[in-house]
């Protein structure tokens, strides 16, 4: 474990933290670009959330996640886990319950600094 | 059902007015302290920290039924499954350390036990977990947890159950009576058999253990059979309902009475069937089936507004009755009470929940599934849900073995923003 950076011990943390969401529109149905992300962004803190359970809100355990990984190699680590290899064991499975396009703004919630 | 559309429409997304003269804040109180209610709390603080939190449990601290069987297997010591709530109270939980002795659901007032002026709250999250109900069993009375210890609620009975086992005669029989659907911890008699084989191997070799099971099926019932065959063959039978019939009378010789056979036990566990706690079935909130009824999109209860019930107490198939479920199911709800407390948009749905069991100490197996909403019905989402593969080698039974200790530090830490060092080796 020592040979995770502790960039990625604050990122599950983050997750715990409030969420800061914007003014809703008055038409739900007329979204800005802006909303659709911030929509995105409040799904994906909904899903990192459920991350926590097993890899602990300082993401010291089950610790697959390298923790200098950036966001574009953690998104194509996610995906890679669709299709496992032998030392996969339950996160292909849980995979299979997420949205490709979720991917990329799961892995920026997941990698975001406070 | 219509009561979840008529929400999202009617989402006039401003805060709540929490405008009662002199009192801002809005008040949450949730009663009962276990994986549901603790994550509940403490998500609902962060989300919304204007918020007032109570968390009403008597308890000092929660001892976990998962890890308990390893308590029951003599490898770890209670403490070592046992969190207080000082973390959540550092976090801004006020813990008010007595029981709810009813509550008024239409007017979310709850009333303890020590206090003869009920708490009122504008949001109540109930996480009350179970009720063991002896009825349907001849034979059972108040001495029975005494004797047929159950260890479904972890604690006193766990150590009993552990003390017989250990004063067991050499050559003697463990009886475990599993209950049928729907109950807490699916894979949890099972487990229990296993772990318990594993220190009868070592301490007391030409032990039986018998389950007498109210199932003819059981969830990762190939890969617990391919494990006790692997590791503790000819000592456990598993006896399904199609072969003996219901278990219908216990008596104090320790025998068990099924339609067709008696099983007398030198150690019995009796796990019996279940319903919501009492405080909800009293208050009327399982409308009479014994699980209540939620909108899966947060948790609110069908038959009161504001009041939210999760965990065990909840018919929330098809996850099962786990404190990974109770969980995951905190956080929605946490969320859904934050954002209107917050005056933000409803979220959809989104939990997991991974089952990790061990059959030895370094061999585990899991099954997992993921859970949203569709047609305001919760349903698991097709290919997530699967158990790990038969046949695998020692060193993935080994990985999972590892993965289960980790998740727990994990969720406990999750739960009850505990900081507690726990290693697998800790223990008696």
């Amino acid at each position: 474990m020592m040979m995770f950076r502790a960039g990625v011990i604050v990122l599950l943390t983050t997750i715990l933290s409030g969420v800061s969401l914007p003014a809703p529109s008055a038409d739900q149905s007329e979204k800005s670009h802006d909303d659709r992300h911030h929509d995105r962004e409040a799904a994906s803190r909904v899903i990192a959330r459920t991350c926590v359970t097993c890899h602990h809100p300082d993401n010291r355990d089950i610790p697959a996640v390298p923790g200098d990984m950036d966001r574009q190699a953690l998104a194509a680590r996610l995906n890679a886990l669709r299709e496992p290899d032998e030392t996969v064991t339950v996160m292909h499975r849980l995979m299979a319950g997420i949205d490709e396009e979720d991917i990329p703004a799961l892995a920026r919630v997941l990698t975001e600094r406070p | 059902m219509i009561k979840r559309r008529r929400f999202l429409q009617a989402s006039v997304l401003v805060p709540l007015s929490f405008s009662v003269p002199g009192r801002a804040k809005p008040r949450v109180v949730i009663v009962g302290g276990g994986f549901g209610g603790a994550t509940a709390a403490g998500y609902i603080k962060k989300l919304a920290p204007s918020a007032e939190v109570s968390l009403v449990e008597p308890a000092r601290a929660f001892i976990t039924c998962p890890f308990s069987n390893l308590v029951v297997a003599g490898k770890r010591d209670i403490n070592t499954i046992t969190f207080d709530y000082t973390g959540l109270q550092a976090a801004g939980v006020r813990h008010i350390a007595t029981s709810a002795r009813s509550i008024d659901p239409k007017g979310r007032l709850i009333y303890l036990e020590s206090n003869s002026a009920p708490l009122a709250c504008d949001f109540l999250v109930l996480s009350p977990g179970i009720e063991l109900v002896y009825d349907s069993i001849e034979g059972t009375g108040v001495r029975t947890p005494m004797e047929l210890p159950h260890a479904w609620k972890a604690g006193y009975q766990t150590l009993r159950l552990r003390s017989q086992l250990e004063d067991m005669k050499q050559g003697g029989v463990f009886v475990i009576a599993a209950p049928d659907n729907p109950y807490r911890c699916p894979p949890g008699p099972y487990e229990r058999a296993s772990l318990v084989a594993e220190y009868f191997k070592r301490h007391n070799p030409r032990a039986k253990i018998i389950i007498v099971d109210a199932k003819d099926n059981f969830t990762k019932k190939a890969l617990f059979q391919e494990g006790w065959n692997e590791r503790y063959p000819g000592m456990i039978d598993w006896v399904p309902v199609s072969q003996t019939g219901t278990l219908r009378r216990v008596d104090e010789d320790k025998v068990f009475y099924t339609d067709f056979d008696e099983f007398p036990a030198d150690v019995g566990n009796l796990i019996p069937p279940q319903r919501a706690g009492a405080i909800v079935t009293e208050s009327g909130l399982d409308g009479g089936r014994g699980w209540c009824e939620v909108d899966p999109g947060n948790f609110e209860s069908t038959l009161a507004s504001n009041v939210y019930i999760l965990g065990d107490a909840v018919n929330a198939a098809p996850m099962p009755k786990s404190a990974f479920s109770a969980n995951n199911q905190a956080k929605v709800c946490a969320a859904s009470i934050a954002a209107r407390i917050n005056g933000t948009p409803p979220l959809e749905t989104f939990m997991m929940n991974t089952c990790y069991s061990l059959i030895g100490e370094d061999y585990g197996i899991s099954i997992s599934g993921v859970y949203k909403t569709a047609n305001e019905r919760l349903v698991a989402v097709p290919d997530s849900e699967d158990t790990s593969p038969l046949g695998a080698d020692k060193a993935f039974r080994q990985a999972e073995a590892k993965y289960t200790h980790d998740w727990y530090r994990a969720i406990t830490a999750d739960t009850f923003i505990a900081n507690k060092t726990l290693s697998h080796e800790a223990g008696a």
